[in-house]
């Protein structure tokens, strides 16, 4: 084996162990957190729109489950590496699409317990605000300004990434066209993705709170969180595919598994860890989902 | 600070808009040079329209309540405090009062009074709304 096979093994379980149980485990303490500190029968607006006649045990159950999903992709995580010692892979042998494609796919399974509780956090504060629906309308006489929440810096470097990008994917390319359809539809998707962090930044920025009884103060801090991961996960998918185009113009592919696999962790660190780490669950105010709460 | 409408009210969502924001400059929650929300923050967190906001805020920047200065925003008025005691309805109320008795004293009719205030109202272009 060589120092890159070695190295491939220890970022790959440094992958494993990062978005399959470090992150994950987080996030349930942090849900069992609120469960005991603010049950059911003290913070009524938190669960009231369940439908369980208990909805702290059916909120437990579903974290419990999250968990387990992410522990079980660990251990399968483990088991492939297992394997692949024991049938002596080496990155180094295999084509380059194999490659990327074992640690694209195993990325994306890695993904899915994440996405599921997305879906089910989105329909939790759905019916929060249905339920919450009454004639009386409040909101807050502060402007909400996109640099009070991201510094002009920050958006600053996302453009420029982007911009170094462009200047030296198309340089590679060749800047005139006609080019390949593989370059159009990676210039048409790095467009895309990024039209969409700005789309859900405004969305997040001008439009009602998804939690009908959240502080304002609590609603401008997940503002902040919110805009900066956006404005992080664009800055890393530029820098990311300079990485790559200058793996291949350079034949370095033996170490684009090895760069993907970082890639990922790096926008699970700045992305989930970066939530975590910025709205802790000691600074929400719990109070607004008192029975008798108005907001402050 | 907080703004409250209530949608089931019979007054006007925009005169509870304006009445809101008057009061927080009244009681000192707003000061003059204070930034407020813009237009379509302020509807899209009440979930109203677009255009009854403007109507508010066209209406407050009338009552130099606020003003908007293009591009950075709309602020608190500098005398914002001083013209909040002054009612524009209340005044309009009052001189059509004075007029109407007048009239009547004169043994105009009422409905002789409706056809003339209808013919003036359309004769004259109207500034706003």
């Amino acid at each position: 084996m060589t120092i890159v096979d070695i190295l491939f093994y220890a970022i790959f379980i440094s992958q494993i162990f990062l978005i399959s149980y470090h992150y994950p485990k987080k996030t349930y303490e942090r849900n069992l957190y609120v469960l005991r500190k603010y049950p059911a029968e003290a913070y009524p607006k938190l669960y009231r729109h369940s439908k369980f006649a208990d909805p702290g045990k059916a909120v437990h159950r579903t974290i419990r489950r999250y968990l387990y999903a992410n522990i079980t992709i660990a251990v399968l995580g483990l088991g492939l590496l297992t394997a692949m010692a024991a049938s002596d892979y080496a990155p180094r042998d295999i084509k380059e699409n194999e490659q990327i494609m074992f640690i694209l796919l195993f990325f994306m399974v890695q993904t899915l317990p994440y996405m599921l509780l997305e879906i089910s956090t989105h329909n939790w504060l759905k019916n929060m605000r249905n339920l919450a629906k009454n004639s009386t309308r409040k909101a807050d006489l502060s402007p909400r300004k996109l640099f009070d929440f991201v510094p002009p810096l920050y958006l600053g470097a996302a453009i420029l990434a982007f911009v170094i990008w462009a200047i030296y994917y198309l340089y590679n390319k060749g800047f005139t066209s006609p080019w390949d359809w593989q370059t159009y539809s990676t210039i048409v998707f790095m467009t895309s993705i990024n039209i969409v962090f700005i789309s859900l930044g405004y969305k997040f920025l001008r439009g009602k709170k998804l939690d009908p009884h959240q502080s304002y103060k609590d609603q401008r801090q997940l503002i902040k969180t919110t805009l900066r991961v956006f404005v992080f996960a664009s800055i890393l998918m530029s820098v990311q595919l300079v990485v790559f185009d200058a793996i291949n113009q350079n034949g370095w592919d033996m170490y684009e598994p090895i760069a993907m696999s970082i890639y990922f962790q790096v926008v699970i660190i700045f992305g989930v860890g970066q939530i975590l780490r910025m709205f802790k669950i000691e600074d929400i105010d719990f109070d607004v989902y008192k029975e008798d709460a108005w907001l402050v | 600070m907080e703004i409250q409408i209530d949608i089931d009210d019979k007054i006007p969502l925009f005169t509870q808009v304006m009445e809101q924001i008057k009061h927080a400059v009244s009681d000192g929650a707003l000061v003059a040079g204070d930034p407020l929300p813009s237009i379509r923050q302020l509807a899209s967190d009440l979930e109203i329209n677009n255009k009854t906001v403007a109507k508010a805020y066209r209406l407050l920047e009338r009552d130099n309540i606020i003003q908007t200065k293009g591009y950075r925003g709309t602020f608190v008025h500098p005398t914002a405090i001083e013209n909040c005691t002054a009612d524009l309805n209340a005044w309009v109320t009052t001189e059509l009062t004075k007029a109407i008795t007048a009239f009547r004293n004169a043994d105009v009719t009422d409905s002789e009074i409706r056809i003339a205030f209808t013919d003036v109202m359309n004769r004259y272009e109207t500034k706003g709304t």
